[in-house]
């Protein structure tokens, strides 16, 4: 997000807060958010993909309801509106084409109106044949495995040059011209989360009692579509629903969100994003103090860009009395790296704990009870953060950078134990002085820095040459 | 409910009128700290090695250098503003454009790179400066031998070409348009009447006006970082254009000026004269820089894309009559470099073309402590 984007979101949510009533708040998310997917959107080379890719993610939205949603909520005439709303969104769109809005090929290419008739029927048959099993476990499955396929594509280089090469042929364009850079679906990353977490917790609780005016509101709300936080459904609905604080405080609380975001994004994290380890930097230094330096700048840069997305998205949808979880809790002043995983993309790392992390420790320890247990530990710890790793983009960088926090995790929480039963204090030595805990912090934040390395940089050999240069002689 | 919409709302304009006044505040009371040197503070030559060259780059990103108009930071990033051990030590400075900037070539690569190697091993060591700054006037020229002489030069080495001397474009290049307090005083210490005074705008000074400047001042020292870490300070594409050769449609004009007109008259030679004369402590030596002579299509016409072949023969006999009135020791080496030596623009030098042209410098400083034997100091 650009600031002039940052703008238009604090002031459209201040109009809503200052003149709209509350009961049109579900509305007002739902039809800023849809915007937003196609303005965030970045015009593509091949011919309106631009178009397609928040339409798919629409389109997601609404079959992933039919799933979740309970079946007295489908014929619901508040969701029949809801839905023929969205529909006719995505209509207009398509008509502009005959009726050419000034400035709308700034946004989104539009395709043939043909197209987006064919693409309708087919969705609603989608929708229909998935309405005739709702309450089936393959669909909710079948779904589940649907976004992970389209992730895997999406993050992998080669699938997505492959994927850009097919719609360049099926448009008649340059297949020479094919890059993995086109296939940029924006957002997909925590839309397919949001979806993925509707879809186990439906299953959890016999479906969700959720209209899909706030479902969608959920999935793809504008403050947090691009960076995140990744809510909770109930949170969310608990939030849409609840009283709204004092303006002034809202309004308060907002705007020093929003201050701090910014200075945090774009005057520290962009600065020093100048002095932050790159792949040109990593062959071009050769001095051990400089590759430490901008090794280092890489941690703090990487924080305040987050932190600073995450403070707006905060402040953008207080102003509205929406709060969002918390995605960041002093994660640098960290001493041990479970804390820091436990104060880093909070609700990332909840979602991991909550999805993978939780059931399948259960799994191993319940099916393999031969297996040792300080092994079940190790191994997944080591595959949690190596899917988180992989969430970023599949690539043996992100698998290492993975492995790396994994093993420091594990062998964190090994001599934290160690040295906790040797003392016989009961406390970790961080607990008993402020040396050690100084200690602590500087060690954690070392190793969590040198992790970067592996996450920074788009090869092994330019992250192996960092660390030859780092500490060679 | 409405109670509680009255009482935020009252807050709320307290709020805004609050934070009106300190943002109206903060953002005129920068005219009067735009005032102070604040391009003085810096971390070069304390933290990390001063440039080689005056920062300029178009690509940050690549270069890791920047071009920026605060001159007091331009200096503090030289290495020339770091304390000489040895006052002792021959101090030349190099004034010209992107020639001697040294554009697509390495620092040491360049004449004052060469230069500074050839003359390194000497009992008396002479230093050379490189403060070429890649832009074609010779307003900006003075403007940066003013600067140059807080550092005490012994000898000051300006390379001229006819392309920096039309009085008419003196005035829009962007480092002068930047600085018109600076160029204001340079006009009226050095008594240019060919120069009019360029009006200072207050509310150019306005810290919102100068957001872009304040921010090149502290990239300039994040890229200080980089330039220490990698030695880079300038983006070396593997290809380039090369200069231009053929003319399908040569030109017989230069500017404004036909072959029937007075060439003289359309030059700024004041600034010269009067840089030379007002600062008699120092030596000026004044150089014709090369050119590429090209001998491609309408070569008969152009010597290259700049010149006109009647005026660039003419403004060589005029400078030449001028030094000579002055008494400023000229040397003109328009026609040093063969054409083949030239990288993307007609005055632009290959690392071959640095090396001949360094020979002949040396040949310069040479005689230069020749003469001026006499002297301790050399």
């Amino acid at each position: 997000m650009n600031l002039n984007q940052i703008l238009f979101f604090i002031s459209i949510s201040l109009l809503y807060r200052l003149f709209l009533k509350k009961r049109w708040l579900e509305w007002f998310i739902l039809l800023i958010s849809i915007a937003t997917i196609f303005w965030l959107q970045p015009i593509s080379t091949i011919r309106t993909l631009d178009f397609w890719f928040p339409t798919l993610s629409i389109s997601f939205g609404m079959v992933s309801w039919i799933i979740v949603s309970k079946k007295e909520e489908l014929n619901s005439r508040e969701n029949i509106i809801t839905f023929v709303s969205v529909i006719s969104f995505l209509l207009i769109i398509g008509i502009s084409r005959f009726v050419p809005i000034r400035g709308i090929y700034k946004f989104v290419s539009v395709p043939n109106f043909i197209h987006i008739l064919q693409f309708l029927i087919i969705l609603s048959f989608v929708i229909f044949t998935i309405r005739l099993f709702h309450g089936k476990e393959f669909i909710l499955w079948g779904m589940v495995g649907i976004l992970v396929f389209i992730f895997i594509i999406l993050k992998n280089d080669p699938l997505s040059y492959k994927l850009s090469t097919y719609f360049r042929q099926i448009n008649e364009q340059s297949i020479n011209l094919a890059s993995s850079d086109e296939i940029a679906w924006v957002g997909y990353s925590y839309i397919g989360f949001r979806i993925m977490h509707a879809l186990i917790e439906s299953k959890k609780r016999m479906g969700l009692d959720v209209s899909l005016r706030s479902y969608l509101g959920f999935l793809f709300y504008f403050p947090a579509f691009l960076a995140g936080p990744i809510d909770r459904i109930d949170h969310f609905q608990e939030e849409l629903l609840s009283d709204k604080k004092p303006l002034t405080e809202d309004l308060l609380n907002a705007g020093e969100l929003i201050a701090i975001g910014l200075f945090q994004k774009f005057i520290l994290a962009d600065s020093l994003a100048i002095i932050s380890i790159n792949e040109t930097l990593s062959a071009t230094i050769t001095s051990k103090y400089w590759m430490w330096v901008v090794v280092i700048v890489y941690a703090f840069r990487i924080y305040f860009d987050f932190n600073g997305y995450t403070n707006i998205a905060l402040g953008v949808s207080r102003i509205m009395g929406i709060q969002l979880p918390e995605n960041f809790n002093k994660p640098l002043l960290s001493p041990t790296l479970t804390i820091f995983w436990n104060s880093w993309h909070i609700t990332l790392t909840q979602w991991f704990r909550a999805y993978y992390f939780n059931p399948m420790t259960r799994f191993l320890r319940t099916k393999f009870r031969s297996l040792n247990s300080q092994f079940i530990m190790g191994f997944m710890q080591i595959t949690t953060m190596v899917l988180i790793g992989l969430w970023h983009g599949i690539s043996y960088n992100f698998i290492a950078w993975g492995v790396w926090n994994g093993i420091g995790l594990f062998l964190q929480n090994k001599i934290t134990g160690f040295i906790t039963r040797k003392t016989g204090s009961g406390k970790l030595l961080w607990q008993i002085s402020t040396i050690y805990k100084t200690f602590s912090i500087i060690l954690t934040f070392l190793y969590i820095s040198l992790g970067w390395v592996w996450f920074a940089l788009p090869t092994l050999d330019a992250s192996m040459r960092v660390f030859s240069v780092l500490f060679g002689k | 409910m409405k109670n509680e919409i009255t009482r935020s709302t009252t807050s709320i304009k307290r709020i805004i009128i609050k934070t009106i006044l300190i943002i109206l505040i903060i953002n005129f009371g920068w005219i009067y700290f735009s005032k102070l040197p604040i391009g003085d503070v810096s971390l070069y030559n304390i933290v990390f090695d001063g440039r080689h060259r005056l920062p300029f780059g178009e690509n940050p990103k690549k270069s890791y250098n920047l071009s920026l108009y605060n001159l007091d930071a331009m200096f503090a990033s030289h290495e020339i503003n770091k304390k000489q051990a040895d006052i002792e030590d021959i101090h030349v400075v190099l004034i010209g454009d992107s020639s001697i900037w040294g554009f697509l070539q390495k620092p040491d690569n360049t004449l004052s790179g060469l230069l500074n190697k050839r003359f390194l091993e000497d009992d008396k060591k002479i230093v050379f400066h490189n403060l070429g700054y890649p832009s074609i006037s010779i307003l900006k020229d003075l403007m940066i031998v003013d600067r140059a002489l807080e550092y005490d030069p012994d000898l000051i080495l300006w390379f001229v070409t006819l392309e920096a001397l039309p009085k008419e474009k003196q005035l829009e290049i962007p480092i002068i348009e930047n600085n018109p307090g600076i160029v204001n005083s340079i006009v009226e210490k050095y008594e240019l009447s060919e120069i009019t005074l360029i009006e200072e705008k207050l509310i150019e000074n306005t810290l919102w006006n100068q957001r872009r400047n304040i921010s090149n001042l502290l990239n300039l020292q994040l890229y200080g970082i980089l330039w220490d870490a990698t030695g880079i300070d300038q983006e070396y594409p593997e290809k380039y254009n090369p200069a231009q050769r053929d003319f399908a449609k040569p030109s017989e004009q230069f500017y404004t000026v036909k072959p029937d007109d007075k060439l003289e008259d359309f030059l700024a030679l004041e600034i010269i004269k009067n840089g030379v004369e007002k600062n008699k402590g120092i030596d000026f030596i004044l150089i014709n820089e090369p050119i590429l002579i090209s001998e491609g299509v309408n070569s008969a016409v152009q010597y290259n894309y700049y010149y006109p072949r009647w005026a660039y023969d003419r403004y060589r006999f005029i400078m030449k009559e001028f030094t000579q009135n002055n008494n400023i020791q000229y040397y003109d080496l328009w026609d040093l470099i063969p054409e083949s030596e030239f990288t993307n623009s007609a005055i632009h030098f290959s690392e071959g073309a640095e090396k001949i042209l360094a020979n002949e410098i040396t040949k310069v400083i040479e005689e230069f402590i020749r003469q001026k034997g006499e002297n301790d100091k050399y």
